[in-house]
This record gives C-alpha cells, sequence and structure tokens, in this order.
C-alpha cells in the first residue's frame, strides 16, 4: 500500500509539472528606428506572432520587430 | 478413401492456402517445452569450496538474472537443455555455461581480482570478452552522473578513443577515432536510432534516464550494423532487468553550479516470474555556463524532459518488449549571429539567463519497437520492429516563426536466426530502414529538401572455436535507394549497393588475450552532401552539395593485446583505417551575400593510424586503490591532410580512485574518493580553414557517499576543473569565437532508494 501510494504521487507530480509547464512564452520586442531601438516591452503568444509576420507600424512606416535578447 | 472424398479434402486444403504463412509460427508456439521443472546451481568458491553469496547468474536466452543465496544456490524455472548461463560475482573469474541435462549441478568460480570473461554481446554472437575476436568496451552509465557527467557523449569519452564533440553545454555527439555525425551509427537496444546527426550543430538526441550501459565498437561495423557504420556504433541500453522477485524505485537530484543547473530523475524497474517492466523519466534545466573570468556563455542554456520504459514478457520459449522513448529538448545555439563583425566579445555575458531566447533549437524524438526472441535447444530466432519520429525546429531570427522545421520519420525492422552446434554459432540476418524526411510549411527556410531513403541489408556470420583460437566472420550486402520527388529543383533518384566483411580473431593464452580483426564499412552520402544549397547560419557559410559523391569505402585492420594479472592489466591496441572516397566540405572562391561558398568534395584516399594503450593498477598493499591512465593517438597519414578536420587531440587520462566501503561503518560510509585528470597534447594536423590548437589540462575531483544501515541514500558529488583552466578543445563547434569550456564547476547530488 506504502509503495502504492508512493508510485501514485510520483507520477501525479509528473504530469503535474508537464501541465503547469505548458504555459505562453513571453518575449522583450523592440525595433530598430530611425533614432535607435524602440522596445515594445514584453509581448506573449499570438501577439509576438503577428508582430513578427506584420512588424509594427509607426506614422505609415512598418517596422521589423526583434523579440529576442539584446 | 472415395476419390470424391479425396476431392473434397483437397478443395479444402486449398481453400486454406491463404493461412499457410502462419503455420511456421505456430510450430514454433507447439514445439513441445524441452526444458526441466525447477534447477538449481550451487556456486563455490573453486579454491575453498565456500557457498558464494550475491552471485549474479544470468540466463541469455531468457533475459533473466538471479542472485545467489546464502548457500550459493540459485533455482531457475522453465530452463532449458542447451541453454547460456553468464555468473559473474564480485572477486571471481565470469564464466558462461552451456546448461546440461540435468536438475542439480555445482560450478565453482575461480578467485580473482579482475575479470577478462566479462559478458560480451555483438551482433555475431554472445560470448565472453576473452573469446570476442572484435574489442568492445562497455561503460555503466547508470552512476554517470557520479562524475558529474551531463550526458551520454560525456560519459563515452572515458573510453580510450572516444571523444566528445559540443556546441555548448546543451549539444553534443560522440566522436570514435576521430569519426562523428553520419559516420557513427547509434543504436537504442536493437533499434538503429536517428536523428538528424548530418548537422554539427545536432547532437545525439538521447538523454540518459533509465540508460544502464554503453556499448562502443570502434571503427568500421557495417557487417552488422550496415551502412553509416564507418567511424563505429554505439549501443545504449536500457537498464538490464532485475533479479527475479526484486522491485526497485529510486529517485536522484543533482545541482551543477556552473550553469546553476539542475537534474532530477527517476527509475522503478520490477522483475516476475514473467512480467518485467522498467519505468524511467528525468528533467533538467541549465542557465548560460560560465567561463574563466566571471563571464558566462551566451545563449548556451538548455532544458529538456526525457522518459523511457519497457514491459516485457517472458515466455516458456520465448522473450518479448515492447519499448518506448521520447526526449523533448529546447537548446540554445551558442556562438550563431549575423553580423559578420562579431568579436568572441559579443558571445560572452556577464550575468547568466535560464529562458529561451534567438537562436534556439526545439528537438522532439520518440521511438517505439518491440523486440521478439524465441529460443530452442541449439538455436534463436530474432524478429523486431520499430518506428521514430524526430521534429528538428530551429528558431533563428523569429521566435514564432521557425527558420528550419524538419520532421523524420524511421521505419526500421529486422530479423535474425541463430544456430549453436558445438564450438560453432552460425547467423543469418535482414535489416530493413525506410526514413522519411519532411520540411514543414511553417518554416522559412529549407536546408535539405524532402526526400525518401530505403536499405535493405542482409548477411550472415560464423563464430567458431578452435582449439584456443576464436574466429569471427561474416559477409554482407546492403542497398539503399535515395529519393527527391521530382517536383522540386532538386531531383534525384539514386541507387547504391555495398558489400562488406568482417573477420576477427582472439587467441586467451594464460593472463594474455591476443585480438586481430579486419572489417569494412562503407557509407552512403547523405542528403546534405548531394543537394544542400543554402546558408548553414551555424557554420557562417552557404553550402553547396555535390550530387556526383561516390560512397565512402572503410577497411580497418585492428590488433590489440590484453595482459591482466592479480593487480595489473595493461591493454595496447595499434590499428589503421583505409578510406576511399572521403567526403568533406572544402572552400570556393565565390562568395554569396558576403558568406564564402563552401562546396562538398572527396579525397580519393584517406588513411587514418592510431592507438589506445590503458593501465589499471591497484597494489597488493591497497587492494581498494585502483589507478587508472589511458592514453588515445590518432594521426592522419597518406593522404591530403587538408580534407580531414576536427582530429581529436592526443589525450592521457588519469583517473586514481580509493573504493572505502569496506572500511567505512555506521551510518555514514564513504564509499569512494577520487580525481581524475585529462592532458591533451596540441593538435596541428589541420584542414582548409581551421586553426590548430593548443595543449591543456584539467583536473576533476569526486566523492561519493552512503546514508543509513541499508544503504538508501547516497550523497555524491565533486568538482570538475578544480583549477578554473581556460580551454578550448579542439573537436569543439565553438572554437571559432573563442569560447572556453566551463570554468570551476561544484557539482552535488541526491539518491535516494526508496524500494
Amino acid at each position: 500500500m506504502k509503495n502504492k501510494s508512493i508510485i501514485l504521487s510520483a507520477t501525479a507530480a509528473i504530469i503535474l509539472s508537464l501541465l503547469t509547464s505548458c504555459k505562453k512564452h513571453c518575449h522583450d520586442c523592440h525595433y530598430d528606428g530611425p533614432n535607435g531601438e524602440v522596445e515594445l516591452g514584453e509581448k506573449c503568444g499570438d501577439e509576438v506572432e503577428e508582430l513578427e509576420s506584420k512588424g509594427y507600424t509607426v506614422s505609415d512606416t512598418s517596422y521589423t520587430v526583434h523579440c529576442h535578447e539584446h | 478413401m472415395q476419390p470424391c472424398c479425396i476431392k473434397r479434402y483437397f478443395h479444402t486444403f486449398a481453400r486454406l492456402k491463404n493461412i499457410y504463412f502462419i503455420f511456421p509460427f505456430i510450430a514454433f508456439l507447439c514445439i513441445p517445452a524441452v526444458f526441466n521443472a525447477q534447477v538449481s546451481i550451487a556456486l563455490k568458491d573453486a579454491h575453498t569450496l565456500e557457498a558464494i553469496e550475491g552471485a549474479m547468474v544470468y540466463q541469455l536466452e531468457k533475459d533473466e538474472y538471479r542472485l545467489s543465496d546464502a548457500l550459493g544456490i540459485v533455482a531457475f524455472t522453465r530452463i532449458n537443455e542447451g541453454s547460456r548461463i553468464y555468473i559473474e560475482a564480485l572477486g571471481y573469474e565470469s564464466r558462461i555455461i552451456v546448461f546440461p541435462d540435468t536438475t542439480q549441478f555445482t560450478v565453482e568460480l575461480t578467485p580473482s581480482h579482475i575479470s577478462m570473461k566479462e559478458l560480451t554481446v555483438t551482433g555475431i554472437g554472445t560470448t565472453t570478452r576473452d573469446k570476442s575476436g572484435f574489442r568492445i568496451d562497455k561503460i555503466d552509465l547508470k552512476n554517470s552522473s557520479a562524475m558529474g557527467q551531463l550526458n551520454i557523449p560525456e560519459a563515452l569519452s572515458l573510453i580510450p578513443g572516444v571523444y566528445s564533440a559540443n556546441l555548448g553545454n546543451g549539444i553534443a555527439k560522440p566522436v570514435i577515432r576521430g569519426m562523428q555525425g553520419m559516420r557513427v551509427v547509434t543504436m537504442l537496444n536493437a533499434m538503429r536510432f536517428e536523428a538528424q546527426q548530418w548537422g554539427g550543430d545536432h547532437g545525439i538526441g538521447i538523454g540518459n534516464a533509465g540508460v544502464g550501459s554503453a556499448e562502443v565498437i570502434k571503427g568500421p561495423a557495417s557487417l552488422v550494423y550496415g551502412a553509416d557504420a564507418m567511424g563505429g556504433v554505439v549501443i545504449l541500453n536500457d537498464m538490464s532487468p532485475l533479479p527475479v522477485g526484486e522491485k526497485s524505485l529510486v529517485m536522484k537530484t543533482q545541482y551543477q553550479h556552473v550553469s546553476r543547473g539542475a537534474m532530477s530523475q527517476f527509475s522503478y524497474q520490477q522483475s516476475g516470474q514473467r512480467w518485467r517492466f522498467l519505468f524511467a523519466g528525468g528533467a533538467s534545466s541549465h542557465s548560460d555556463f560560465g567561463i574563466p573570468k566571471h563571464l558566462y556563455a551566451k545563449n548556451s542554456r538548455f532544458q529538456d524532459l526525457q522518459g523511457r520504459g519497457y514491459a516485457s514478457y517472458s515466455g516458456d520459449h520465448s522473450v518479448h518488449y515492447v519499448r518506448y522513448a521520447f526526449n523533448a529538448a529546447t537548446t540554445g545555439i551558442p556562438g550563431h549571429t549575423h553580423d559578420s563583425l562579431a568579436t568572441p566579445a559579443d558571445f560572452q555575458i556577464s550575468q547568466p539567463r535560464r529562458e529561451w531566447t534567438l537562436p534556439a533549437q526545439f528537438i522532439r524524438n520518440h521511438i517505439v519497437s518491440q523486440e521478439n526472441k524465441w529460443y530452442f535447444s541449439h538455436s534463436e530466432f530474432h524478429l523486431n520492429a520499430g518506428y521514430a519520429r524526430n521534429n528538428l525546429i530551429e528558431f533563428d531570427e523569429k521566435v514564432s516563426i521557425p527558420s528550419l522545421s524538419m520532421r523524420l520519420d524511421n521505419f526500421l525492422s529486422n530479423i535474425k536466426y541463430v544456430y549453436r552446434f558445438q564450438q560453432v554459432e552460425l547467423s543469418a540476418g535482414s535489416q530493413w530502414m525506410h526514413q522519411i524526411n519532411s520540411n514543414m510549411p511553417d518554416a522559412e527556410e529549407e536546408l535539405i529538401p524532402n526526400s525518401t531513403t530505403t536499405d535493405f541489408g542482409t548477411y550472415i556470420t560464423a563464430a567458431v572455436t578452435l582449439g584456443d583460437v576464436n574466429v569471427q566472420s561474416g559477409v554482407r550486402m546492403d542497398t539503399r535507394q535515395i529519393i527527391v520527388p521530382s517536383d522540386t529543383s532538386l531531383s534525384l533518384r539514386k541507387n547504391y549497393q555495398g558489400y562488406n566483411y568482417a573477420v576477427g580473431l582472439s587467441y586467451p593464452k594464460g593472463n594474455w588475450i591476443f585480438r586481430t580483426s579486419l572489417a569494412s564499412g562503407f557509407r552512403i552520402p547523405h542528403v546534405t552532401e548531394l543537394l544542400a544549397n543554402g546558408y548553414h547560419h551555424g557554420a557562417l557559410r552557404f553550402e553547396q552539395g555535390n550530387r556526383f559523391l561516390n560512397p565512402e569505402y572503410a577497411t580497418q585492420v585492428d590488433c590489440s593485446a590484453e595482459w591482466s594479472s592479480e593487480h595489473t592489466t595493461i591493454m595496447l591496441n595499434p590499428y589503421v583505417n583505409h578510406i576511399r572516397n572521403y567526403i568533406y566540405i572544402k572552400p570556393t572562391s565565390e562568395r554569396m551575400n558576403g558568406m564564402p561558398v563552401f562546396i562538398y568534395t572527396s579525397a580519393k584516399e584517406t588513411m587514418f593510424a592510431g592507438g589506445e594503450a590503458s593501465v589499471h593498477f591497484h597494489p597488493h598493499f591497497a587492494h581498494d586503490l585502483h589507478i587508472q591512465f589511458n592514453g588515445t593517438l590518432l594521426r592522419l597519414i597518406n593522404s591530403d591532410s587538408a580534407s580531414v578536420s576536427l582530429m581529436p587531440q592526443p589525450r592521457i587520462s588519469g583517473d586514481i580512485r580509493y573504493d572505502l566501503s569496506a572500511y567505512s561503518k555506521g551510518q555514514v560510509r564513504i564509499d569512494q574518493i577520487g580525481i581524475r585528470t585529462v592532458i591533451c597534447d596540441a593538435q596541428r594536423q589541420i584542414a582548409i580553414e581551421e586553426t590548430s590548437s593548443p595543449a591543456y589540462a584539467t583536473l576533476d575531483g569526486y566523492f561519493s557517499i552512503s546514508l543509513g544501515t541499508k544503504r538508501r541514500i547516497q550523497l555524491e558529488g565533486g568538482c570538475k576543473n578544480i583549477t578554473d583552466t581556460r580551454y578550448i578543445d579542439h573537436l569543439s563547434r565553438l572554437k571559432n569565437i573563442e569560447m572556453p569550456f566551463p570554468g570551476r564547476n561544484f557539482y552535488f547530488g541526491i539518491q535516494y532508494k526508496i524500494i
């Protein structure tokens, strides 16, 4: 009985860690503007995907967005 | 019988013709069991005739272990006449016994501090090490973390002739006698494992949780392992089943301070009379590792999650395994940049980080296999099948859109029939592999096109004992077809064929074992080498394939001499490996968008010559003191030396260890303390665009302690690179950015045996 409890507890711990690890990933994003780097702050999930694929538009100018460490 | 009745029976029989093929299998299952109800074996010391307790007795056909009791008795059920039993006991010479037709017999073991008769399982046969014509090195991986080893290639580098080629901490692959990547075949138990190893920035792809041991075959081994086994073979074995009736649950965790890295693993095993199970898993997380002068290697961080398990059923004449393993890793790619003006300082940072950033590699590997063995008095039949999926995704400039996304599907199967009579063992087998490489549509680039590869190989081998000489030999034929679909500009359809052979002799005499072998191997050009046409950012170059490349052919002559006494073992192993059509990559005078263009080509003749040596000594006055030194030397001779890059540095490694478990008493027992040194000489034999590497030396220390009367808790720890030496190994993929290996690294771990 004791062995069974230990095994079940260990299994539950592993499953729990797997589930909690599936979280949205967030990144600090920026673009290279005319006066240097402009920070856009932390972006997550679909927002990151949209920024990277469509860029960031300022006054009809679209800039390539970078979401990684400097 | 009336003619009409005969006709009726004939028609009935004809309708059943489609099920004729199952008759052989039914016949196998229905063969009367020629076995004794229960057999007991008594183990005794050959000198004192005292019973030997705790000896491991392994029934080879059933893959079943049992331990001898206090009276030295081991009892087996369902054991066939002609079955083989391997007996191993601490302080005694191991033996293989062919089970006689009796229910009770005695085996006397000869006391010995060093055994030359460890079990060796090769594709040609199962025998003791002294009778194997081919030298195979085996290493225990269950406790590799005790020496602070991070991954399997690092653990394998303890073997003479084997190195680890690293790209930071998270990416490593084994190098055997100077060959790596596509020239080294990796086996997971009986299945070949493929994980895009053609890339210099692609690691071995397998975690070490649940892996019990590794065997390394050095040099060409295409006879049994087929095409690509040019440089050697690494065979990773799951943890062996426990002795019948036992179970075990072990959890361990370890911390490494140089990368603020944590690793946790568990393994559960249970062995019954018929069923046996293994479940193992683990996770690790490492930040950027520290280098001397308080800096850190930018983006050398990695995390992984791994698991493996098997369920095994042992029938009266058969044993079956279903195995599954997975590995999911997220690895930073250090040293990667699009900046043509980057300097080494750009890749060294003052604060380590852990979260993944660009560029990064996501790897997911799943392997499922089924292994079946039916065995009889003098023969065996093996039937194995498996499937492996490898997903390799690289993010280069965007975190949401991969630059590279490939999937490799691998279908494998193999069969083998073995027949033994007197001193002869014959085998015949076939292997089949179908591989599909696909580029996923969401990736921005394609480095190699979609392709399918189909292999088929068939072989026969023979192992014969003629007096004191043991001879193993065989021949093999392989075919490979590579198809790249014709709707692309890189369409290709190529067929290759290769013939291989091997012959090995061993001559054990007194304290000596002499071996010599001649073996061939061949490697078919990979799709990368044939059709590459793109930027390889990790190598800062544009690569062009060459569809006119021919297969490589290798022939190796290997000789070895081992001498063992009660206190000393000395081994010398020189070899020569001749290769035709050695494929390599060389620069051209062209540039593509500022990047140099490299093209794949081949050298007509290349010859490697080298040797390995080892000395293991434990003095009479201190039996528990072990002093071991290994040496490895590899040179390129008689060829265009500019064609071969990444030649390992000459190396001497030493290990001095004191086993204190016999002296420690009470609740706290020191099991062992040791120091290890690695000394590498400069490497000046370099290829085009390669720089030489200076000599270096490192020093490590380690210990392990057991707690409690039942020794359920083990503490292990140590320090790697005690002197904080700044060094860069010649095989490092980060040499071009002058990134050193990790600095001083303290590590500490706890292992708890719950059951």
